[in-house]
């Protein structure tokens, strides 16, 4: 993988933020928003919406998006700040690792709440 | 005639330990440039004061400084626009100075070289004995045009926030310059350009703010540049050097007018 293909991921992972932080902001605070529109649901933030939503496929899909796309994202941004600010080429070279490293088991944690979540309640 | 005040930035470092603002003042007249200034103050009031300049006319872009905040060739504004009592003269930022005015372009020299600024061909025979010309059409010559205007100043680069951050950035003159010598038809050297471009300081690196085009004394628009280049790297297909079979015919004249006169002129 070049830089460019980087990139472009960084891009695509953005353009999936957008769609999935919508959607998951909406689920979350549907109750709020279909206030406004005169409709009243049960409290979105409850145990049994939470555990209801968890168990169902799509949702664990757009969780599973939003995990690896944020992620991503936000780890190659802050890649980047890294690089402008340390000017030295092994230190910058070594940020990418560190960088990369990090992304890997924080996803990996993600990866096994994100399955915990989903299981949750047998 | 009205008097403006010069503030010039002044640092030996050779000698000073800090660089300092002087001012000088001058009777303006009518149409004069920074530039004309500053030789005014060199010849008449301090002779120590360094600077470039050569062409007088921005076409050589010698003389690129940072005027009243703003890069700007001294030789291409008038005092009179400036609409200001106080000028204030600088040397290019992210840049070394070399002394007072001078800033080293050295970097930008090395960046401009480092992206092969030159038609790259297989067929180098051809290259260094012609036997015809490279054919291009006007819209071709239009896809890059724009680019080659570029006097090499540095305002661009004295602008960019990235280079201000990331000095290895390879910053919008060197970028700008890829993508026309890769929009050049005549040209096959694409894919040795990307590979040298293809890293966490080439064009991706670009933050869009867009200080490049706005500084271009040339009013070229070196963040297009960067954009398109971005395009080619994705999109870009292979390319084939047009003319590898030089195209021109062999001259046949016209019988409807007469033949010019034989050369003879040596």
């Amino acid at each position: 993988m070049k830089e460019r293909h980087w990139w472009l991921l960084f891009i695509i992972a953005a353009a999936c933020i957008i769609v999935t932080l919508a959607i998951h902001m909406f689920l979350m605070h549907m109750g709020t928003v279909l206030g406004w529109l005169g409709i009243t649901v049960s409290d979105p933030l409850a145990w049994e919406s939470t555990l209801a939503r968890s168990k169902q496929i799509g949702m664990a899909i757009i969780l599973f998006v939003l995990l690896t796309a944020g992620l991503f994202h936000g780890l190659y941004g802050l890649r980047g700040i890294l690089i402008e600010w340390i000017k030295n080429p092994v230190a910058q070279k070594a940020i990418t690792w560190l960088v990369a490293i990090f992304g890997v088991v924080a996803y990996a944690w993600g990866l096994v709440v994100l399955f915990g979540v989903y299981t949750m309640g047998g | 005639m009205k008097a403006v005040i010069f503030r010039v930035f002044r640092f030996d470092p050779t000698k000073d330990e800090k660089p300092c603002f002087k001012e000088y003042e001058i009777t303006l007249t009518k149409g004069m440039t920074i530039l004309e200034a500053l030789i005014y103050i060199k010849e008449k009031i301090d002779p120590t004061l360094s600077f470039r300049a050569s062409c007088r006319m921005g076409v050589c872009g010698s003389c690129a400084m940072y005027i009243n905040g703003k890069p700007r060739l001294a030789c291409y504004n008038q005092v009179e626009d400036l609409k200001s009592s106080v000028v204030s003269v600088a040397p290019l930022p992210n840049y070394p100075v070399i002394r007072d005015l001078v800033p080293d372009l050295g970097s930008l020299f090395q960046k401009h070289t480092h992206i092969k600024p030159y038609i790259i061909r297989p067929d180098r025979e051809e290259m260094e004995n012609p036997t015809g010309q490279f054919v291009m059409t006007p819209h071709q010559l239009d896809e890059f045009i724009q680019f080659s205007y570029c006097i090499k100043c540095g305002a661009c680069l004295a602008a960019c926030p990235t280079v201000a951050s990331d000095p290895a950035f390879l910053g919008p003159q060197a970028l700008a310059q890829a993508y026309r010598y890769i929009a050049d038809v005549r040209d096959a050297g694409a894919e040795i350009r990307i590979k040298i471009l293809d890293t966490a300081h080439g064009p991706f690196r670009c933050h869009f703010a867009g200080a490049c085009t706005d500084a271009c004394p040339k009013a070229v628009d070196p963040a297009l540049g960067v954009q398109y280049l971005k395009k080619h790297m994705f999109f870009g297909r292979k390319q084939k050097p047009s003319g590898v079979k030089p195209l021109a015919k062999e001259h046949v004249p016209n019988k409807k007018y007469p033949a010019p006169p034989e050369r003879t002129a040596k």
